[in-house]
């Protein structure tokens, strides 16, 4: 693949000296990913000499010649320390090699390499024998023999017949600084691909704390956790996708309203999740912290992906990824249907996402594109008591009209272009564009027939149906500057960034109640349009004092502004005369400014001691604001302090310390069916993460995290509420204490060759456990755990996969609830909060065929 | 692993906030001995039986509208020997721990949102659709009339409850701190303003001064009791 502009690539043109038997011809050691290298301008291809072990490991690197810039050779080392080989084999057995990678760097920022190649004849090893004494002691340790290895056939190393990770990639030097603390996480693509994905969403759950479910079916944004924090749909946590904002703010069924349903799996390149607040960046939403998400396409051409499996589920991907483009340049298109697990689950959603990465030289540009278009029957929450006596299946739906009645539709469109240009001194600038357009319409039913209409009193009974619609039209722009490395005394190096975000978002918004089947409305709640602003602007400091001591921060400064015609302001109650018309126009702003900063400090090559303070702020639902309100935001105080321990690739861990206080929550309310503040909070806890790769084929990741949320000052009884659901000191509500995920992933060559190609296998379990959850009054969430499968082989362009989710069965509530409900008309009704369970799937197969042109 | 699910256990116990209750629901009336009314009318009752239910124990200063969601509930309905003076249980009381202030429940006809009119709450047939059946015998003098009733008491809008009180004096702070609710009902002084001479044939029924009487002392002037009992 040529590199048209820019990219930093790396061709690693391998030389082998495979320690060989004479009578078998050795197979050279290949590389099989490669880590990001940094690089601040393009310089002609470097040599490095590197000596593996006979698992693949380096165990020394060496130029061949410096570049003549100390730093960029210790960098480049570094990274080429941290490239991932399988071993050089003779005979099948593993042994200890040397070879010779050859890094070119270019610009501009991203490029995929294929893999190794050889090069020249090999060389000998001079690997001490006793290491493969240890290897293979049953055998003679294979001897350095330049002239008994060969080279491999070039068939057999090119990427695309290899797979399974034969594709190697190295990334530019990042355009800004990421590393912000100890809660700062990328989650490498390995990670991500260990264990199946049903959707784009379940990627997340690979980060630390994070647990992510559909909990009021398709069509519906999920329900994120992260450490501590329930984020509902989206409201304490960014997600940025290609660099575009994705929560929507002000949404009527929630705060930064997230529907991660467009998310086609197969093209999310990396994922960085940063928990907590440290970078200047992160802007609205970002409480709980940030998740970014690259797309781009590492496997070059056309792909087929067809899949099939339980409850007539059905999902077509198809994927173009031209091969004389590069890997972020890609068109994807998914399909998916079900009829579901249960009653009232069928649904039809489709996804396209066209990525075009353009320009030359210095410049880079990006076109995105983003369509999605969801529908979906909804079966809606059970009362626990109802399934437990049998008058309703764990996995039905009530029957009645009102409940038969539930759906969700959702549609999306995002346009975005985005422009970089990297200086040849290191500097850098972008400027980002984008509109967006949302539909959101649900009908959801939450407490069976307890309403009483507010126009007309004697209306009730007609079944809860709530109907919600929202639109929301969004244009956005972002830009940053940053500077060249200063370096005001020679062990310090110093970067400066100032950036700006802005977005206008109109919104449309209606909530009524409605009686099936007919639709008839007997109730309206909210009819209003809004009209919202944010300009954010940041200025942040690199600074990195000798090797051991960087330190980064800034300050963020965001302007928010609202105009609200609430037309059903000030609602006349029935039994008031009329003295006025109905409406409630009111304008409204804010402004937070939000510090912060993070310290890395590395005593050895080895071990990291990472802290980070921040603030940040959620914007204020905008028909909760009053006239001239200085808008309340909520703001969130977050301290991260932990260590980070790498060894050589083969193990990164961290443990992390983190303490958040929030300064105004909000909370899930059914009977309104969306999110009602229930005051200040705070987190204190812990992560143990660890990622290992003890060998090539082998990736685990498994994350502990813990969290004690508090809720320190719920409100007030009131005239309105004098029964609140939250009391203070309680246990936050549906946070659970402990989350624990574990990726397991293997991916290995089962033959040789068999034919043209050689025939691989993989394998990969995800684990994921939430122990149990407070509710709302007093209820307490069970815990469980789930666990899913796959496995698969390939040949040449083919795949044949088996994807497993719950493998266990487990019956488990992908989110449980607290609430009072009515859901026997016949039955006297029940006023006390009960508990109510949104089915998590069962245990469900999917067959996949992949084809690749 | 096994350390791991030591901490879950040491450390994953989460504070809920409230504890759940359930509580017995004891009920009283008066005995069977007579009594005076305010005209001197020396009544003995024969029969005073009464449909209870369903209960709920709210937060809210007022129940009613702001009792959408209880702290308590019985939600059985019940027939009450009035002329029985032992408390014995008549159910359970099903709820969460916290601030009990009012409190509000129908006599045994209820009409649910769902519902096009009022209905019985009991299975019962001898109460037919009616709270309080009640029958005796009123002396005064040489006047003697044996009365008979049967008086129902019906929410007027669905979803409404046709007692709401609110507990001054009484209510409780914390309802899982408490062991008992008793309710003592008093018949005689639903029957006290009742002018016997005016019966016709001894009846009470809709529409006349003793039936108004009747409900007025039901629902207002004479509501059951409610205290506590550790």
């Amino acid at each position: 693949m040529r590199v048209p502009f820019g990219a930093l690539c790396v061709c690693a043109l391998v030389a082998t000296a495979a320690h060989a038997q004479e009578a078998h011809a050795p197979v050279p050691p290949r590389l099989v990913q490669s880590n990001p290298v940094v690089a601040d301008v393009a310089r002609e291809p470097v040599s490095v000499v590197v000596t593996l072990d006979a698992t693949g490991g380096v165990t020394e690197t060496a130029l061949v010649a410096s570049t003549g810039d100390e730093a960029l050779d210790t960098r480049l080392l570094e990274a080429v320390r941290a490239f991932v080989f399988e071993p050089a084999r003779v005979d099948g057995a593993a042994v200890p090699a040397r070879i010779t990678v050859q890094v070119q760097i270019v610009l501009p920022a991203i490029e995929s390499v294929e893999a190794a190649t050889p090069e020249e004849p090999a060389e000998p090893s001079d690997a001490d024998p006793s290491d493969a004494d240890a290897v293979a002691p049953s055998e003679p340790a294979p001897e350095a023999a330049p002239d008994a290895v060969e080279p491999a056939p070039e068939a057999e190393l090119d990427a695309d017949d290899e797979g399974f990770g034969a594709e190697a990639r190295v990334e530019a030097a990042a355009l800004r600084a990421t590393g912000r603390g100890a809660s700062d996480v990328e989650i490498s693509r390995d990670v991500l691909e260990a264990a199946p994905a049903a959707e784009g969403a379940d990627l997340l759950r690979r980060a630390p704390g994070v647990y992510v479910a559909r909990a009021e079916g398709d069509a519906v944004g999920h329900r994120i956790f992260l450490r501590g924090f329930d984020a509902e749909h989206g409201q304490d946590v960014e997600l940025r996708v290609a660099g575009i904002p994705m929560n929507l703010p002000s949404h009527l069924h929630g705060q930064g309203y997230l529907d991660l349903g467009f998310l086609i799996p197969e093209v999310v390149d990396s994922m960085r999740v940063l928990e907590g607040v440290a970078d200047p960046r992160q802007g609205d939403f970002a409480v709980a912290g940030t998740v970014e998400l690259e797309l781009g396409v590492r496997r070059r051409g056309l792909t087929s992906r067809t899949s099939g499996g339980s409850f007539g589920s059905f999902r077509q991907l198809v994927l173009w990824a031209p091969e004389e483009q590069r890997d972020g340049s890609f068109a994807a298109f998914q399909m998916r249907r079900t009829d579901g697990f249960g009653d009232n689950r069928n649904a039809l959603s489709g996804s396209a996402i066209v990525q075009q990465v353009l320009g030359d030289g210095p410049w880079r540009h990006r076109l995105f594109v983003l369509a999605h278009g969801s529908r979906a029957r909804l079966a809606g929450f059970l009362r626990r008591d109802d399934v437990q006596a049998g008058r309703v299946g764990f996995y039905e739906s009530y029957d009645y009209p009102t409940a038969e009645a539930q759906s969700g539709l959702a549609m999306r469109g995002v346009i975005a272009y985005e422009a970089t240009n990297r200086q040849a001194d290191g500097g850098n600038t972008q400027l980002g564009l984008w509109i967006g357009h949302d539909v959101f319409r649900l009908q959801a039913n939450y407490t069976g027939f307890v309403e009483r209409s507010r126009t007309n009193p004697d209306w009730v009974g007609r079944g809860d149906l709530v109907e919600q619609q929202n639109r929301t039209s969004s244009i956005g722009a972002n830009a940053r500057w940053r500077s060249r490395v200063y370096r005001p005394i020679s062990w310090v190096n110093a970067t400066v960034e100032t950036g700006l975000s802005a977005r206008l978002d109109a919104i449309d918004q209606a909530q009524r109640l409605i009686q099936a089947p007919q639709n008839t409305t007997w109730d309206e709640r909210v009819d209003a349009t809004i009209h919202a602003a944010d300009v954010g602007v940041y200025l942040d400091l690199d600074l990195a004092v000798t090797d051991w001591v960087e330190l980064r921060g800034g300050v963020r400064a965001d302007v928010l502004f609202y105009e609200v015609d609430d037309r059903l302001g000030n609602f006349i109650p029935d039994f008031r005369e009329d003295s006025y018309l109905l409406g409630y126009r009111r304008s409204a702003f804010g402004v937070a400014a939000s510090p912060r900063a993070s310290l890395t400090i590395k005593p050895t090559r080895f071990l990291s001691v990472l802290g980070s303070y921040g603030e940040g702020f959620r914007s204020p639902q905008a028909r909760t604001l009053e006239d001239g309100e200085t808008a309340p935001f909520s703001k969130v105080r977050s301290a991260d302090a932990g260590v980070r321990l790498k060894l050589d690739d083969v193990v990164e861990a961290r443990l992390v310390g983190y303490w958040t206080r929030l300064s105004d929550d909000v909370a899930f309310d059914p009977a309104e069916g969306r999110l009602e503040r229930v005051g200040a909070t705070r987190r204190a806890g812990g992560v143990l993460h660890v990622v290992t790769r003890p060998t090539s084929w082998l990736v685990g990741s498994m994350s502990v995290t813990y969290v004690d949320a508090e809720l320190l000052e719920p409100p007030p009884p009131s005239a309105d509420d004098p029964r609140p659901a939250f009391t203070k000191g309680q246990n936050l509500p549906y946070v659970p204490p402990w989350v624990v995920r574990a990726d397991v992933g293997v991916q290995h060559a089962l033959s040789p060759q068999l034919g043209r190609h050689p025939l691989r296998g993989r394998a990969g379990v995800g684990l994921t456990y939430l122990s149990p959850r407070p509710l709302p009054y007093s209820a307490e969430a069970s815990p469980f755990t789930v666990i899913d499968a796959s496995a698969g082989f390939g040949w040449g362009p083919v795949e044949l996969s088996l994807d497993v989710y719950n493998l266990f069965d487990a019956r488990y509530a992908a989110v449980e609830l607290s609430y009072a409900s009515n859901w026997d008309p016949e039955a006297t009704r029940s006023r006390v909060p009960a508990r109510h369970t949104s089915a998590g799937a069962p245990r469900t197969f999917f067959a996949n065929l992949e084809v690749r042109f | 692993m096994r350390l791991l699910l030591g901490l879950v256990l040491l450390f994953g116990c989460v504070d809920t906030g409230v504890d759940p209750v359930e509580l017995p629901v004891v009920a009283s009336g008066v005995g069977p001995a007579s009594f005076e009314t305010r005209d001197g009318w020396t009544v003995t009752l024969e029969r005073a039986d009464l449909a209870f239910g369903p209960l709920y124990l709210c937060t809210a200063a007022n129940a009613g509208d702001l009792c959408e969601t209880a702290q308590a509930e019985m939600l059985d309905g019940v027939v009450l020997d009035l002329l029985d003076d032992e408390p014995r249980e008549i159910g359970r009381l099903i709820g969460l721990g916290g601030v009990v202030r009012s409190v509000m429940h129908d006599y045994g006809l209820t009409w649910d949102l769902t519902g096009m009119a009022p209905r019985t709450h009991v299975d019962d047939a001898s109460m037919g659709d009616h709270s309080f059946v009640v029958e005796g015998v009123a002396e005064r003098g040489d006047e003697r009339v044996v009365f008979h009733g049967a008086v129902a008491v019906e929410p007027i809008r669905p979803g409404s409850l046709v007692v709401r009180r609110s507990l001054s004096g009484t209510e409780i702070t914390n309802l899982a701190d408490e062991g008992t609710l008793v309710v003592a009902i008093d018949p005689r002084r639903w029957l006290d303003q009742v002018r016997f001479d005016e019966l016709e044939d001894g009846a009470i029924e809709e529409g006349t001064q003793a039936w108004r009487a009747v409900v007025a002392g039901m629902t207002a002037q004479a509501r059951p009791a409610i205290t506590w009992k550790r």
